[in-house]
């Protein structure tokens, strides 16, 4: 329930902006780019705010890829366009595991991970109405709370580091259809004896991600700050 | 001054029963390691290893906090979640035809420097059911008075700080069982208790006010059956 009414916020929001937007882009003269891959003046945005629902898929040999199964999760993530396209946002989201193996990891039934980065990136503008992008996590962090039994758990803390490239389609102005694959690591804090450092040093699993994207505004934050 | 009496007993009734939480510490794993064989030194695969806390005895939840089985060749490397508690507890067992085996230690007081806790070799012994028939035979007024004792294969091991407390471990144990057969109740029929395999029972009974005499059966096949006459 707490995510269809932020997806209403958002909806109401993305509809807000692209008013603001549609008043904004009347009497302006934009201008398409030398290099129409990299950016175009007339599909410029001050900035974004996705929410999507996450896919985890582990993998490796380490604890998330041996010892748990994917089950779900949401994400969202701000952004605001720096120059161009280049970006830069946070990204907060969840996701959710069961444990497959309580012998590996400790005889706990499921896990739910938070993951909060910042995100620097990209979208290039290869076609009208698709956005391809790349955006890469700095200062992330990790929180796995784990549930044993009614009323006990505990928590494991790491660094996220998340690659991801994105794929959108807008399918009316201002509001994308978002296709997302991130590949994640966590630089995990568990203190193991030396035999399980291996192990436990690393989580790797990935997601696929889909939702919607909404933008705002009409111009970088730095023409419309400096120009 | 009664109700502040009747006030006082019931705080020191709360303070003295009051549970404490398990406590489960974050960002933390143990490693519980070992090797299970049974009294013939055949390593025993499948046994259920588990792993508990419990913050007290007096009432605390107890909390698994990990668990699996050994391998073929008898041996187990547990990952297990840890946390300071009074009781850290592994529990060994292989079914109800081998004997049990608990390592017992305090965490709150001990952490292993290695996050290991080593059980080395535990050795769990086959059980087997002994069931006994004592029928009298000797006619009214005659009276029996028996008892087996017998081996408990049942082990608990205390530890303190890494190194075993015999005092107060709790293995190797007797255990008596038996009674008084007279008019009121002359036989006794089908009575069974559980018993190593291969171990020894001491059978003593005394017939009316005659010098007691013991025997000893040691149980060589499964499901033994004991018959007496008197």
């Amino acid at each position: 329930m707490r995510f269809n009414l932020a997806t209403k916020i958002l909806i109401i929001l993305a509809f807000g902006f692209q008013l603001n937007a549609q008043n904004d882009s009347i009497g302006q003269n934009k201008k398409k780019s030398k290099i129409p891959f990299l950016f175009d003046d007339e599909r410029q945005y001050l900035g974004a705010m996705s929410l999507t629902y996450q896919n985890p898929m582990p993998y490796g040999d380490n604890f998330i890829g041996e010892g748990f199964e994917g089950k779900g999760g949401y994400n969202f993530k701000f952004q605001v366009y720096v120059f161009k396209n280049f970006f830069v946002g946070f990204s907060y989201g969840f996701s959710h595991f069961n444990n497959i193996n309580t012998e590996l990891l400790g005889s706990y039934t499921k896990s739910t991970l938070e993951e909060i980065s910042g995100v620097l990136g990209y979208e290039f503008v290869p076609l009208p109405k698709v956005r391809l992008g790349v955006n890469a996590s700095v200062f992330g962090n990790a929180t796995l709370t784990n549930s044993i039994q009614s009323g006990y758990g505990n928590r494991d803390f790491g660094k996220l580091r998340n690659l991801g490239i994105t794929f959108e389609y807008e399918f009316i102005r201002n509001l994308n259809v978002l296709l997302e694959y991130n590949w994640r690591k966590i630089k995990s804090e568990i203190e193991v004896p030396n035999e399980l450092k291996s192990f436990f040093e690393e989580g790797t699993y990935n997601t696929l991600n889909i939702g919607l994207k909404f933008n705002f505004g009409n111009e970088a934050f730095v023409d419309k700050v400096f120009f | 001054m009664p109700k502040k009496l009747h006030l006082a007993i019931w705080l020191i009734l709360i303070a003295v029963f009051s549970c404490e939480d398990t406590e489960i510490q974050n960002n933390i794993r143990v490693l519980v390691t070992g090797n299970v064989i049974d009294q013939n030194a055949q390593p025993i695969a499948n046994a259920n290893v588990k792993v508990y806390a419990d913050a007290d005895a007096f009432g605390a939840d107890r909390v698994l906090l990990g668990e699996g089985v050994s391998n073929a060749s008898g041996s187990f490397n547990i990952t297990s979640l840890f946390g300071p508690n009074q009781l850290f507890l592994v529990d060994i067992s292989s079914g109800a035809q081998y004997s049990t085996y608990r390592y017992q230690t305090n965490t709150e007081e001990f952490t292993p420097g290695d996050l290991t806790f080593n059980l080395q070799t535990v050795a769990l012994n086959a059980m087997t059911n002994f069931t006994y028939n004592i029928i009298r035979e000797s006619g009214e007024s005659n009276t029996l008075y028996y008892r087996f004792t017998y081996f408990d294969a049942n082990c608990t091991e205390v530890y303190e700080e890494g190194i075993l407390n015999e005092s107060l471990s709790n293995c190797d144990n007797t255990r008596v069982i038996g009674s008084t057969l007279d008019d009121a109740s002359p036989n006794a029929e089908n009575i069974s208790f559980v018993v190593p395999l291969q171990s020894q029972v001491e059978f003593s009974y005394r017939f009316n006010e005659d010098d007691e005499i013991s025997e000893f059966i040691t149980v060589n096949s499964a499901d033994y059956a004991f018959q007496f006459s008197y």
